[in-house]
């Protein structure tokens, strides 16, 4: 109890009395290497790579270890996954929900369609609560009031239905196919 | 003599303390601790349970598995529900749950063969006891830790399905390969392009009832993934008070079906307000105040209060401890009484308030009590607020909302109906054969705004309590459902926004002739066994 109530007050006092070499003392930040599976190299702090819970306990298992490889991952969606958490960290030492949320909400928007289904499974994977639930409510946004043939665009489905069968389907709640936006 | 004593004082050395409690002599905390604490025996497998990297919760799950201490069934007291909850056949008990179990052992055979291990299941105190011993670290690691992750995962009340279990483990034990055989081993890699679906499933529950259909019409996955995680509402059910007796008729208008119950416990009293499946009773002959469930049949007494008719509702179930039953009656135009009570008070406690604003309540319900207020409607229309927690009571002012002047018929203070959406303040105006208007409260800009449709809410009235819902069927999407009561048959009528008429059309709904007392909307039972 005491060492945690003690430190904070011995760091202020610190930089209270030599704010000049802050940059000089400051641990030289830990860098992780990511290794996604068409080869890349990501280089990040440690603190952003511990937000992934898959890459934290890869480490509590083998702390030795300085480079991982994330055999499910594309380059494209990680780096976009590392960009969003380098943020959240930001929000985690200055919590400031209306920013946050703000950010969150422009992280999405400026992503195209495929981007954010590409990330779905990443999020998951590398298990980024916050993350998944951003893209899947963004996602859920994006076909609202949207057509079947809308939906199956935006996902890539192949309709595997025989033309009965979908007729059958739309009959039976009619009413949930009128009035959809237009595509 | 002196000689053969050890202790010889020096003179030419200062005295000094020594810490005997270890080695060196000096005195540290940790040897301190050491010499305090009861030290036991070394216990089998430590080493396996609190390394260096531990994940405390799994390494306390397993700590109780390795003692045969984690409850399933067969520890509990419980004795009449003991069989497996994953297979439903046979007891559950460590052995069988994690092992034995047709829905667990599928899985350590996958998981031993993606982790090329050679391990046959044995009971667990077996298999416990072989895991300390064994020496074969990587072997050890890895069994360990899909214990673990299996464990984990089962302790928290999470049962995902087989194959997001094997998923997890899976995973794991894909990272212990990788490091421990530098990548030899060729792994599996996933491709993205369907999403799994349980993952799909999180983006589905997101979508509204409307959008969830839609998507079940995509393709066969789809389709299983979004009827699993579909929600349709429940429409409320009309309730019948019976002039005589004590049958009391439920009726259903999304089955078009009725119901009836005896309910002794009624009789001799009125119903004032329904809210959460609870009914709020006057009984006038005693000024008896009470909550009635008509399907658990439980009662919750209030004091004595004499209830004239006025306007009466509560906040939220008689079971929660922030209930609160409110009723307000105007002593003269600009003082109005509101008393207040709530489950276990001795009394009711009447304040008068003055307002600046007319107020004149009207004696038919029109309140609501939303975002932890009552808000009443007035006889001609303008908006009481009462806070319950501040003992607060302020008319809005909001100018009341305007009717064409044709609205002005006979019993037009009758037809008038209030109602709550998600924050929202909805007032509904009927005329006769005329279509009703529907207002709700725009609360930055305080001002009474008329809706043209409902996306897709279903509103129910009736002169005593009116309620909203979202997410019912189809036919009853957009509407407004009104307690009208036996019209050739038919239960209640109903106006449809998107089609601008009342079904059935073309009659004279004139309020004047029904008795409020009639008929309330409650919330339906969850399953309906006390009917039968």
């Amino acid at each position: 109890m005491s060492s945690s109530t003690d430190s904070p007050t011995l760091t202020t006092e610190t930089t209270q009395l030599s704010p000049q070499p802050d940059t000089e003392t400051a641990k030289p930040t830990k860098k992780i290497t990511l290794k996604s599976s068409d080869n890349q190299i990501f280089e990040v702090e440690e603190s952003v790579a511990m937000e992934f819970a898959t890459v934290k306990s890869f480490f509590e298992d083998s702390p030795s270890t300085d480079t991982v490889p994330l055999p499910n991952v594309t380059a494209k969606p990680l780096s976009q996954v590392i960009e969003f958490c380098k943020e959240q960290i930001k929000f985690k030492a200055n919590p400031d929900e209306a920013q946050k949320k703000k950010y969150n909400a422009e992280f999405v928007t400026e992503k195209s369609d495929k981007d954010l289904v590409d990330m779905i499974p990443v999020a998951n994977y590398l298990e980024i609560k916050d993350l998944l639930d951003v893209l899947n409510q963004a996602v859920a946004d994006r076909i609202e009031n949207k057509s079947v043939e809308y939906v199956r665009s935006f996902f890539g489905i192949d309709n595997d239905f025989t033309a009965e069968e979908e007729a059958a389907l739309r009959r039976e709640h009619a009413w949930a196919y009128e009035g959809v936006d237009e595509d | 003599m002196w000689n053969s004593i050890p202790f010889l004082p020096s003179n030419h050395l200062h005295d000094s303390y020594v810490w005997s409690g270890n080695a060196s002599g000096q005195c540290t905390i940790s040897s301190v601790w050491k010499h305090f604490r009861a030290n036991s025996d070394k216990v089998d497998g430590d080493g396996l349970l609190w390394h260096a990297w531990p994940i405390p919760r799994f390494s306390f799950v397993l700590w109780l598995a390795s003692r045969g201490r984690l409850r399933t069934m067969d520890k509990l007291h419980n004795n009449s529900q003991r069989t497996c909850i994953l297979c439903n056949e046979h007891e559950e008990t460590h052995c069988h749950l994690f092992f034995a179990c047709n829905y667990s052992s599928p899985i350590w055979q996958e998981i031993s063969a993606r982790a090329q291990m050679v391990w046959n299941p044995a009971p667990w105190p077996q298999t416990w006891a072989a895991t300390v011993q064994s020496n074969a670290q990587q072997t050890k690691d890895a069994i360990i830790h899909s214990i673990r992750e299996r464990l984990g995962g089962i302790d928290e009340g999470i049962r995902p399905p087989g194959s997001i279990l094997l998923r997890l483990t899976a995973r794991v034990v894909n990272d212990k390969t990788t490091t421990t055989k530098n990548k030899k081993v060729k792994l599996e890699t996933q491709t993205w392009s369907d999403l799994p679906i349980e993952l799909l499933e999180l983006i589905l529950c997101r979508l509204s009832l409307e959008d969830n259909i839609r998507s079940s019409v995509a393709c066969k996955r789809w389709n299983s993934a979004a009827i699993s995680v579909r929600v349709v509402n429940q429409s409320p059910w009309l309730m019948y008070f019976p002039k005589f007796g004590n049958m009391y008729e439920f009726y259903d208008p999304a089955q078009r079906k009725t119901y009836s119950l005896e309910l002794p416990e009624l009789y001799g009293s009125r119903v004032c307000y329904t809210r959460d499946g609870w009914l709020l009773l006057y009984r006038p002959r005693t000024n008896r105040v009470f909550f009635f469930d008509p399907f658990s049949q439980e009662v919750v007494k209030l004091p004595r209060f004499e209830l004239t008719y006025q306007i009466v509702a509560f906040s939220c179930a008689p079971t929660s401890n922030t209930c609160v039953v409110f009723t307000v009656r105007h002593v003269s135009p600009t003082i109005v009484a509101i008393s207040t009570c709530h489950p276990g008070a001795t009394e009711w406690v009447t304040v008068n308030y003055q307002n600046r604003l007319p107020f004149v309540s009207s004696i038919w319900n029109k309140i609501v009590f939303c975002n932890g207020f009552f808000y009443c409607l007035s006889l001609t229309g303008w908006l009481g607020v009462f806070d319950p927690m501040e003992r607060t009571w302020n008319v809005l002012a909001v100018p009341p909302p305007k009717c064409p002047e044709n609205f002005f018929a006979k019993n037009w203070w009758k037809g008038k109906f209030m109602s709550e959406h998600n924050g929202d303040i909805l007032v509904i105006y009927t005329c006769c054969s005329e279509n009703p208007i529907i207002f709700k409260l725009d609360q930055p800009k305080m001002v009474w705004r008329e809706m043209k449709t409902l996306d897709g809410m279903t509103l129910f009235a009736s002169f005593l309590s009116s309620h909203s819902r979202t997410d019912l069927p189809g036919m009853m999407r957009n509407s407004v459902y009104f307690s009208k009561v036996r019209f050739f048959g038919k239960r209640c009528i109903s106006y449809s926004l998107d089609d601008c008429r009342y079904y059935p059309c073309k009659q004279s709904y004139d309020w004047g002739e029904q008795d409020p007392f009639e008929n309330i909307w409650i919330e339906p039972p969850e399953d309906l066994s006390a009917f039968i």
